[in-house]
């Protein structure tokens, strides 16, 4: 997957969207969706390679592994909430993306306070 | 690496030219309800599709970052 491929693809995707727009917007909608995850979900592999490599970099420097384990759900989660909320945006419905952006948020603070927890409580041992 | 499957989007853009045609043949027809009803139609099945796009997409990323 290519950087010539993906800037084709996304020009075609344009294209079309520019003819059908007028004429059939809820479908511009839905060719938008079909485009923007055909794309990401070419880019997965490359994601996952990076992963892997960040992984055994992870464990080689014994990092603990619930550190590395919600982050990569962090970035999962915002992942997915910029796609749903962009589509969103791009379809003119701009508070919807808001509340998608919201939603993910809050589901990313969640993820993040055990992770918060153990720092604090490492603070709290350092000076007690 | 995974190729961009193209196809996807030729489809969707296919399928809307044809109901845009056949929407405006059977309106001249003088079928207005018709005409709708192969609209909706066509509507429905681009949806279909597009949602097994996304669905890939969501099961990819859920055993990717193991959501």
């Amino acid at each position: 997957m290519s950087a010539v491929e993906l800037t084709g693809f996304a020009i075609l995707a344009v294209v079309l969207l520019a003819v059908l727009r007028p004429i059939r917007p809820e479908l511009a909608v839905l060719l938008t969706l079909g485009a923007g995850a055909v794309i990401l979900l070419s880019l997965l592999p490359l994601i996952q390679r990076i992963i892997e490599l960040l992984t055994t970099l992870a464990q080689r420097g014994n990092v603990q592994s619930l550190y590395l384990e919600t982050i990569l759900r962090i970035v999962g989660i915002a992942y997915i909430v910029e796609f749903g909320s962009q589509v969103a945006r791009d379809a003119g419905e701009g508070a919807l993306a808001a509340k998608v952006e919201l939603g993910g948020k809050i589901l990313i603070l969640s993820l993040a306070l055990p992770i918060l927890l153990s720092v604090v409580q490492l603070v709290v041992r350092l000076l007690g | 690496m995974t190729a961009i499957n193209v196809d996807v989007i030729w489809q969707i853009a296919g399928i809307g030219m044809l109901i845009v045609v056949a929407h405006s043949v059977i309106k001249a027809a003088g079928r207005e309800e018709i005409a709708w009803m192969v609209t909706l139609a066509g509507v429905v099945v681009v949806l279909f599709r597009v949602v097994g796009v996304v669905e890939q997409l969501f099961a990819a990323v859920r055993s990717v970052f193991n959501l």
